[in-house]
């Protein structure tokens, strides 16, 4: 079981997330909870800076945050300085909105801007609407280096709802998407870069004080 | 990690797990205040529901009591709630126990197919990535 760290995003999170990794932790999520913490890229990209081998998460981003072609350039800039070290972590969002009086997105909003993302990070053109209007957008020079999108990013997707994707409604959704552009099935599947995963959360159970669990609420990873 | 014979509502215990005990029953307030369903509570843990149910209809504005719901939200404790933050509160909802308690139950996690676990760090207790460091090593 690899283990990692799960921060309330401040600038200077690098601090404990370099000593983190000194001790051998694995990964550290980001909180994307604006109305809380810092910006969640401004902490990646300043613990990129000062690490070299500790991945580093969205824990979780939020769709509603930032459109999606600005989620999958902030992804590929913290690649460029931390390359094939972040993970793309996504929910339909809880605290983030809740602090602004909001409710969870739609599952297939998410499922859609995920889409969005991982097209962009792959280098396609992709169409997205903005304004009421479908348009192609992709990254127009991806080579000069300012953004990485040749180390894979993989995706991550909390499983801690209710109606949580365990219930394989996004990854249908995804695959129906891959399907429709001819690609194989089994990018979701396996190591390969493209994974799709759950994220399994124990919120939701509760535990007596012997740790033995009260109501079943926790799921495992897909 | 508590220490052998410290309880589960210790300062400490209270300052590091208590914020993630507490989003329970902020979340569980305002879920049933919007008419949104949520699994339920275990019975035990009604009557606190029911005591921060009262203290949440406090908060103001009333359009927006989200404002004060979720100020400190997994970082730390209001003063008007701390006194809700019970030893029972923080034994059920959060990954709370004694070093060999926490080994046992990651254990079963690693056993059950889970492959990753990771701790929250609460801002200002960064001392908790040796304690959690020397659990894991006895796993």
């Amino acid at each position: 079981m690899d283990i990692g760290i799960n921060l309330a995003t401040a600038a200077d999170s690098w601090k404990v997330v370099k000593r983190a990794e000194e001790l051998g932790y694995t990964r550290v999520w980001f909180y994307d909870t604006h109305m809380l913490n810092a910006d969640v890229f401004v902490g990646m990209a300043a613990a990129a800076m000062v690490t070299s081998k500790i991945r580093l998460g969205t824990g979780v981003l939020i769709p509603s945050n930032r459109i999606a072609p600005v989620a999958a350039n902030a992804l590929a800039s913290v690649n460029a300085l931390a390359p094939g070290r972040v993970d793309f972590g996504i929910s339909t969002g809880s605290t983030a909105r809740s602090t602004m009086g909001l409710g969870p997105v739609k599952l297939s909003a998410m499922a859609e801007y995920i889409q969005i993302v991982r097209a962009l990070l792959r280098g396609e053109t992709v169409e997205w609407e903005c304004e009421g209007e479908r348009r192609k957008i992709r990254f127009l020079n991806p080579e000069i280096g300012a953004i990485n999108i040749a180390d894979p990013i993989p995706l991550h997707i909390s499983a801690a709802g209710p109606r949580a994707p365990a219930d394989g409604g996004v990854r249908r959704r995804l695959d129906r998407a891959d399907r429709q552009r001819g690609r194989r099935l089994s990018r979701y599947r396996g190591d390969e870069p493209g994974l799709a995963r759950c994220r399994a959360k124990s919120r939701g159970s509760y535990l007596d004080r012997r740790g033995r669990r009260l109501r079943a609420g926790g799921r495992r990873a897909l | 990690m508590l220490a052998e014979g410290e309880p589960y509502d210790s300062p400490r215990a209270k300052a590091i797990a208590g914020p993630h005990a507490m989003i329970s029953l902020h979340n569980q307030v305002e879920a049933a205040e919007a008419g949104f369903t949520r699994p339920p509570m275990p019975p035990h843990l009604l009557p606190l529901l029911g005591r921060y149910r009262e203290l949440y209809l406090t908060y103001q504005p009333p359009e927006a009591r989200y404002l004060t719901n979720h100020r400190g939200h997994l970082m730390f404790l209001k003063p008007e709630e701390e006194h809700l933050c019970t030893a029972e509160l923080i034994a059920a909802t959060t990954f709370t126990g004694t070093k060999p308690a926490l080994r046992e139950r990651l254990r079963a996690l690693r056993d059950a197919g889970f492959s990753h676990f990771s701790i929250t760090i609460r801002d200002g207790h960064s001392e908790t990535l040796e304690e959690w460091v020397a659990v894991f090593e006895g796993v």
